[in-house]
């Protein structure tokens, strides 16, 4: 009556004594992502990039605009590193690789102002980043508009004296008649997290899912390849008693790795806040181990090396890593993409964790939908192939 | 208890010493095979294992031992014939009927990160094995295999005789009724082989049935039946006695006389129509080789022969007992010039 049982325990318990004889391996899993989330935390700066501008001025002058107030402006968006009249000089510092940007002011800016045109400024730059491109398109539109703002401000200045004189007087400000909106931001909580706090749940479920894959990856095919499956399919278990002990022992280490790793983040300085309720948070991770889990075995029973299966676990953190919204956010992918990061478990893992840990509230029903489904989906899946990797030994 | 096999018996078992009703049969196969590809596998395997002897199936790498072992534990099945193992057809094994088998694969596939004991734990309740009750038989499969002081001992710390003592105790801790061990004393020592042989020898005296491949032709000695095998055919299934007669024709005396003397003797020898064959030594003079019958019935007809002839000096007459090499070089040297 209790031989199933004891069969199913049985790799159980072999799983839990073979992890607890690497301490190693559980060190570096514990303390691992403790270190990595507090040098981001002492190190991430979270600033926008230096970008190392050299200013082209024209030779003649600016003339509506001083230099000095020029330089302020362009001081708040961009390092300046050198002004110049010298064109070719600038140029060949940023073919150079000396500066990032060649910002030139154009000749005569209030000569095509009079003639009721606009003056062009120029943004020349060598850049592969996608993302610093970004940030020098966006630094330099804000830039053009403070010019715009500034020369403006000086114009109505300027008519506003013209007009006193002819008798014509206003109460209203140069700047409030340039910019009559502006605007102010309140949030709820009061700040935002600082970068460390916010990804930190992040860090905690992409280290989750990778043990969880890489343990699960390992496992069949280790049994596989040690010759074990053979002795198995001569004794009297069955491969859903093996793969439910597996299941068993991994999801044990695991959560204690993860209780552990908590009590890491939350009480010592790092000092993550945890909003939520405990056992809403061991529910949710319990699924996602399981789901993680899930795809290591899937792993395991398709691959024939444990190469292969360091190899494909690996591939799923690199997906998990761009395709979960861990760095890039999700809606920032084609909708076919997305159902990629739909089918990573650490997706929906992140969106939980941050939800419990950093709002105090629950897991979306999606996440606890899509968590249960893959969970679902990969033991069938697993339990085919493992099936038939159990009966195909010829 | 042994389950009654549903096929008709298809060989006469053997009887075991002192027993009045022949052993039941715990293997029948009949005209077995297993192909992989065109001429890889095992063909027409026929033979029967009686409970309580220990079957040896001997031939070179890759002559189709494991395969057979792999077929009647179910691991693989077969293209043709029937199999029987513990009545049952191997491929519809049955939970009650893997309990009674125990394996020994021909790989060592314990687990380095756990202790002897733990690995002997592990395969404990993967029989099924209670948690208060296993601890007994634990100690008993430890003491039987000499590793009681190496319990605490990592599986990756062990030497490679260890091992292989420690696969025996996993084989053996459910008290299995069948045994199957695949080339269990290869890599080891004849220290520890010779061990090896004692246990398997109280297993079969306890009334256990071990089935036993081997290389090493010499320990077809050990075994009660043996199979020959070559190119995944069985060759011969017999006792190692009837094996020496079939690969001799017969049984060899021994016989030495004064070097001149060697010549005369063998041709009086080879003259008397119970003496099928008389060799010289190549290396011993005064060394003949005498091939009968029955080397006891024959020994004093030869003495009695050489009695006529007084000039001849006997210096030393007995049965000679070739070593299995070559029994087992015989037997090839025959099956290649029977093209088999």
């Amino acid at each position: 009556m209790f031989k199933p049982i004891i069969r199913l325990l049985s790799f159980f318990t072999k799983e839990v004594n073979e992890i607890r004889r690497q301490p190693k391996l559980v060190l570096s899993l514990l303390l691992g992502p403790f270190v990595i989330l507090l040098l981001f935390g002492v190190g991430y700066q979270g600033e926008r990039p230096k970008i190392r501008t050299v200013l082209v001025t024209p030779p003649q002058g600016l003339g509506l605009v001083s230099l000095s107030d020029l330089k302020q402006a362009i001081g708040a968006n961009f390092t300046l590193v050198d002004t110049t009249s010298d064109k070719a000089a600038a140029q060949a510092l940023l073919d150079s690789g000396q500066t990032d940007v060649v910002e030139t002011l154009p000749d005569n800016v209030e000569q095509q102002l009079t003639q009721g045109q606009q003056a062009t400024i120029t943004f020349n730059y060598n850049e592969i980043n996608p993302l610093n491109e970004q940030w020098i398109q966006y630094l330099a539109y804000a830039q053009v508009n403070e010019i715009n703002r500034a020369v403006q401000t000086q114009v109505v200045q300027k008519f506003q004296a013209e007009a006193s004189t002819a008798g014509v007087r206003t109460s209203i400000p140069p700047e409030v008649l340039v910019s009559p909106v502006r605007f102010d931001y309140k949030n709820a909580r009061g700040k935002a997290l600082d970068f460390m706090t916010f990804y930190a749940p992040g860090v905690l479920a992409l280290i989750v899912q990778h043990i969880a894959v890489t343990l699960g990856a390992l496992s069949l095919v280790r049994e596989r390849l040690l010759g074990a499956l053979e002795l198995f399919r001569v004794a009297p278990v069955s491969i859903n008693q093996l793969l439910l002990g597996k299941y068993l022992g991994y999801t044990l280490f695991i959560g204690i790795m993860l209780a552990a790793l908590m009590a890491l983040l939350v009480f010592t300085p790092l000092a993550v806040p945890f909003l939520g309720s405990v056992w809403l948070f061991a529910g949710f991770a319990l699924l996602f181990t399981l789901a993680s889990l899930g795809i290591g075995f899937v792993i395991s029973a398709w691959v024939s090396t444990d190469s292969q299966a360091v190899q494909l676990s690996m591939l799923v953190l690199l997906m998990s890593i761009f395709f979960s919204g861990f760095f890039l956010p999700l809606e920032n992918f084609t909708a076919a993409v997305r159902g990629v990061g739909y089918a990573l478990p650490l997706t929906h893992a992140i969106a939980g964790f941050q939800a419990i840990m950093l709002r105090g509230s629950a897991p979306s029903t999606l996440a606890w939908s899509f968590l249960g489904t893959i969970t679902a989906l990969a033991f069938i899946v697993v339990s085919i192939l493992a099936r038939y990797r159990f009966k195909q030994l010829e | 208890m042994i389950e009654t096999p549903t096929k008709p018996r298809i060989a006469q078992p053997l009887k075991a010493a002192g027993a009045r009703e022949p052993n039941p049969l715990i293997i029948q196969v009949s005209q077995v095979e297993k192909r992989f590809g065109e001429d890889t596998g095992v063909f027409d395997l026929s033979f029967d294992v009686p409970a309580g002897t220990i079957f040896g199936m001997i031939g070179p790498s890759g002559c189709g031992k494991t395969t057979t072992v792999r077929l009647l534990t179910g691991l693989y099945q077969r293209d043709r014939g029937d199999l029987w193992v513990l009545g049952r057809d191997p491929s519809k094994f049955s939970l009650r009927t893997r309990e009674r088998i125990g394996y020994m694969p021909q790989h060592f596939v314990l687990y380095p990160n756990l202790t002897v004991w733990e690995n002997l734990n592990f395969v404990a309740s993967l029989y099924g094995m209670g948690y208060f009750s296993r601890r007994k038989w634990l100690e008993q499969a430890l003491d039987f295999v000499e590793l009681s002081d190496a319990r605490g001992r990592l599986g990756s710390q062990l030497s490679g005789g260890m091992q292989r003592r420690l696969e025996l105790a996993c084989t053996l801790v459910h008290d299995p009724l069948l045994i199957f061990a695949d080339e269990p004393t290869a890599g080891i020592d004849p220290v520890l082989r010779g061990k090896f042989w004692n246990h398997f020898r109280n297993l079969r005296d306890q009334g256990r049935t071990l089935f036993v491949t081997t290389q090493y032709v010499g320990e077809a000695a050990y075994f009660d039946l043996v199979g020959v095998m070559r190119a995944g055919r069985l060759l011969h299934v017999d006792t190692p006695d009837n094996l020496r007669r079939a690969a001799f024709g017969g049984e060899i005396i021994q016989l030495v006389v004064a070097p001149a003397q060697s010549y005369d003797a063998a041709k009086i020898l080879q003259s008397q129509r119970f003496i099928r064959e008389v060799r010289r030594s190549n290396d011993q003079p005064g060394l003949l080789y005498l091939y009968v019958e029955d080397a006891s019935d024959s020994l004093p007809q030869i003495f009695a022969v050489l009695g006529e002839h007084p000039e001849l000096t006997v210096q030393q007459a007995d049965k000679y007992v070739p070593p299995f090499d070559d029994v087992f070089i015989r037997l090839m040297e025959q099956a290649e010039q029977s093209n088999v």
